[in-house]
């Protein structure tokens, strides 16, 4: 496992190694960016300044290496500099909202293997039937769906129309004045429809995963062994057969991460939710390149230990990878 | 083959999906009863009638004639977009599985360092700082989805490569370019296909949600996404303009996945019972 | 009472809307404490077969029988429960591949110790120790802790003998069970099998292509050809003087140290396509003596409770 895990590390430090190097190229080229697309006066003139705060920032007046060292020395320092909106450093305004991204992504992931494990696991037993159509329909449906859309027509319904639930933010406006067991409440209201949003492709594609996964193990040689054990058929299904369908599953988790983050993008707008998604969404409309930097490493960084992670995790699980070699 | 393809009921029904859909939109100018632009003050928000099967938008446009034209736009851009994505990641994925070694560790060093950003992040920035514009888009889309198409052809490629048919090339002397192509891509026509026809539906997808952030198709033109943005502004009074130009969305891209689906269920040579 | 009672078993898979039969019509009788060999090249169904007494076929096969009974329960009709009572329970099973045989996730002591817990009730550590220690494996505690990819290809098989054994089945079915293994392993295998047989007074049907390996380690010896058994009878007469033409052929082509520098004399042909079987003797487009009778109509195939019988008309009726 050692020898495994050593491998994934080299992997994981090289791959970090090109984000920075990819922000760094970034960062470089789009000084050019700020000025292009402003067509009137004003608009010169504060992309002008903007361009003198920038190469201030990031000191661009100097040599190329040098200018890549202290890139990596303040990475490491996770100083982002300070936005240009309202002057603050950037990774205080990102460590303020990352924490209710990460508990949204967490969430959706759990919402995703509650409910795709087991409709995967019917799919599977009852193949071909009424319910394997039904989740053969989901998946596809799953796919297929604007995940904005869905959101509004979600929004419009329950938000609009039946006026169950709330439609923006993250706490409602007297949530200061609320005891703590009520706030708790008001942020998971506030939570169901971003946390079902984020979940439902994910969903759908875990679902099929786990459905496909169940069907290939079921035809092993291992199960019809169980099966002449006399062993009841639960038992090979969710002992034998599940376990080995379920390996793969924590590293499709792990995968789906950069998806998770990149949607909230998007649908942390449509909500309001006070996420690190918004703040970078809102910092790119602005122009606010320091902020726009920071999120974007954040994020790249979060799916690298998230991967990372998925691999840890796939070695502790799976025998064969925890004990290769050795023998008893 | 065709036969097959016939037999395939998930298939056959995206294909004819896709193609009412295609029609409809290549038709747009025949079909629509009015101009898609066409600004009626006096008949803003107006619900579906006879007179505006889909509703009108906050500008007194017709929604159903902008929803048709819509589309043009939506299926130029996923075709072109998922050109590009499928010329970029064959020809790395090619490179990477045959002569693997520094050349494949390199590529697929790139590959995993893209897909550590979020695309829609990645997009988001560029377009952000270029002009929004349709070429843009489809550039953007195109340039930010090879690597999952190379990974594939990558896999491909290396059992590919072991097989007897390019050794004997090989042993033959002819040049790589030539093996490549010649002898390895129709090989890999398959998943190629498959990838690119749900590509397709994947960056329509892309291109809707740019254009409801105001980042893709610009008004007045209409696309899907934008006029679904302006819905949301009416969310509480006009659920119409919100809710067709999802459904088109939907309907499209999920044509495009069953199509996609059923093909690689066709082309599968060990198809799955 | 005989443990295992057979008549006119049929299984056919169907591909693709055509039934493909894989085993047509064998009939056979084993009763407690002997051996019965089952010998046949690939494809001849002799692994169907044995998964058949078990109903241990995959989805969409058809099986049939006019009996199949196992330790006197009609095993058709059987009630799950009681089926699975009869599997592993009565009836142990060893499969040709030990390595996906076995769950690649659970250790070996704990797949052992499952079926212990289904036939005896309760899981015991000790008795599993035991068992590993009666299949001959080295350090049965490391063992028990072990994963199936850890262990060699002999070990993999004992273990799984180990499991076919916990319950102290009244019949052991091995299919191939040596097949995946080096040679050198081989052996100890089957002697592993004289011995847990002697000491468990168990029932043993051998399945294998290899039939030098029935040699004095069966009471009984049946050849399978094309889905049919083409020949039974005690092993020393089949292989002493074989009575079906298919038989002889293949004793004939098994290599003796005796004939070292000779050719060996292999069948002609093929075996048929299960699809397109000819009419009459399936054996017939391959035998040298067949004669106008062997196209006609179906050769009676030898039914069980009685002396060497072969399915072939030289022999005469088998009344």
């Amino acid at each position: 496992m050692t020898a495994y895990l050593l491998r994934r590390g080299a992997l994981t430090l090289v791959v970090l190694l090109g984000i920075t190097l990819m922000t760094f190229l970034v960062m470089r080229l789009a000084p050019g960016g700020l000025t292009a697309g402003a067509t009137d006066l004003s608009a010169r003139v504060s992309a002008h300044e903007q361009r003198k705060k920038f190469a201030a920032a990031y000191d661009l007046d100097k040599p190329w290496h040098v200018q890549y060292g202290r890139w990596l020395k303040r990475l490491a320092r996770l100083d982002f500099g300070r936005s240009f909106k309202d002057d603050r450093p950037v990774l205080d305004k990102i460590k303020e909202r990352l924490p209710n991204t990460l508990l949204l992504n967490v969430l959706s992931l759990g919402l995703v293997f509650l409910l795709a494990v087991p409709l995967g696991v019917l799919a599977a037993i009852k193949q071909n039937s009424v319910w394997d159509r039904a989740v053969s329909v989901l998946v596809f449906v799953g796919f297929s769906t604007p995940t904005f859309w869905l959101a509004l027509m979600l929004m419009m319904l329950f938000g609009v129309r039946l006026g169950w639930l709330p439609l923006s933010g993250l706490h409602s406006l007297n949530a200061d004045e609320m005891s703590g067991a009520a706030r708790f409440a008001d942020a998971a209201r506030h939570l169901i429809l971003p946390v079902f949003i984020s979940a439902f492709t994910g969903l759908a594609g875990l679902s099929r995963f786990v459905r496909n996964g169940l069907l290939d193990v079921v035809r092993q040689d291992y199960i019809r062994a169980a099966r002449a054990k006399g062993l009841p058929e639960s038992r090979v299904i969710l002992r034998h057969a599940l376990r080995n369908a379920l390996l793969p599953v924590v590293t499709i988790l792990g995968l789906s991460l950069p998806d998770l983050i990149g949607g909230g993008f998007v649908f942390e707008t449509l909500f309001a939710f006070p996420g690190m998604g918004r703040l970078g969404f809102d910092a790119i409309m602005a122009r606010d390149f320091p902020v726009v930097m920071g999120v974007g490493t954040i994020a790249a960084l979060l799916t690298l230990a998230g991967n990372f992670l998925a691999d840890v995790a796939y070695a502790l699980v799976d025998p064969r990878v925890r004990l290769a070699g050795k023998r008893p | 083959m065709t036969r097959r393809f016939l037999k395939n009921r998930l298939a056959v029904a995206g294909a004819v999906l896709l193609a009412v859909v295609a029609l409809a939109s290549v038709a747009a100018p025949l079909l629509s009863r009015r101009n898609p632009d066409e600004q009626r003050l006096t008949e803003r928000l107006r619900p579906p009638s006879s007179a505006h099967w889909l509703g009108t938008d906050d500008l007194g446009r017709d929604v159903g004639s902008r929803l048709l034209h819509g589309g043009r736009v939506s299926l130029r851009v996923g075709l072109l977009a998922v050109l590009i994505s499928v010329g970029l990641g064959t020809l790395i994925g090619l490179a990477a599985g045959y002569f693997g070694g520094a050349v494949d560790g390199v590529l697929m060093r790139a590959v995993d360092i893209v897909l550590c950003f979020p695309t829609i992040f990645l997009i988001l920035m560029v377009i952000a700082f270029l002009e929004p514009s349709l070429t843009n888009v489809m550039a953007v889309i195109g340039f930010t989805s090879w690597p999952g198409l190379a990974r594939l052809v990558r896999a491909e490629t290396l059992s590919l490569r072991e097989r007897d048919f390019v050794w004997a090339a090989r042993g033959l002397g002819l040049s790589a370019p030539r093996i490549l192509f010649v002898h390895l891509l129709p090989h890999l026509a398959a998943p190629i296909l498959v990838s690119a026809t749900l590509g397709v539906g994947g960056a329509i997808l892309t291109e809707s949600a740019l254009s409801f952030l105001g980042l893709g198709v610009q008004p007045p033109a209409a696309s899907w996404g934008n006029v679904l943005a302006n819905g949301k502004d009416y969310l509480h009074v006009a659920w119409w303009l919100s809710l067709f130009p999802g459904v088109a969305i939907l309907v499209t891209v999920l044509s495009l996945n069953m199509l996609g689906e059923g093909l690689r269920d066709v082309l599968d040579p060990r198809e799955r019972t | 009472m005989s443990l295992l009672n057979v008549e006119n078993l049929r299984v056919a898979y169907h591909r693709g809307g055509v039934p493909i039969p894989a085993v047509r019509g064998v009939s056979l009788t084993l009763a407690p404490g002997e051996s019965l060999g089952l010998a046949g090249e690939s494809g001849s169904g002799k692994s169907t077969l044995a998964a058949a007494l078990l109903r241990l076929l995959p989805e969409g096969v058809a099986l049939a029988a006019d009996r199949l009974e196992v330790d006197g329960k009609d095993v058709l009709s059987l009630h799950p429960r009681d089926l699975r009572s009869l599997r592993g329970g009565t009836v142990g099973m060893v499969f040709q591949d030990p390595f996906s045989a076995l769950n690649p996730v659970l250790t070996v002591g704990d797949q052992i110790e499952e079926v212990l817990e289904t036939h005896a009730g309760a899981r015991d550590r000790g008795r599993v120790l035991e068992l590993l220690g009666r299949v001959r494996l080295p350090d049965p505690p490391g063992l028990y802790r072990a994963y199936p990819h850890q262990l060699s290809g002999g070990q993999r098989q004992r273990a799984c003998l180990a499991m076919a054994i916990a319950a102290r089945p009244k019949l052991l079915i091995a299919d191939e069970p040596t097949t995946a293994l080096d040679v050198t392993v081989q052996r100890d295998i089957l002697n592993l099998l004289d011995d847990l047989r002697r000491d468990l007074k168990m029932a043993l049907l051998l399945v294998t292509h290899n039939v030098g390996l029935l040699v004095e380690r069966t009471d009984r010896l049946a050849v399978m050809y094309a889905g049919e058994i083409v020949e039974v009878g005690p092993t020393r007469e089949v292989l002493t003087s074989p009575a079906h033409p298919y038989t002889q052929g293949l004793l004939r082509s098994l290599p003796r140290l005796s004939r070292v520098d000779r050719r060996l004399p292999a069948l002609p042909g093929q075996p048929p396509d299960p699809r397109r079987l000819p009419v009459g003797c399936a054996f017939r487009d391959r035998c040298s003596s067949a004669f106008a009778r062997c196209s006609e109509g179906p050769v009676l195939l030898p039914v069980p409770g009685g002396a060497t019988r072969a399915a072939c008309h030289l022999i005469g009726e088998s009344a």
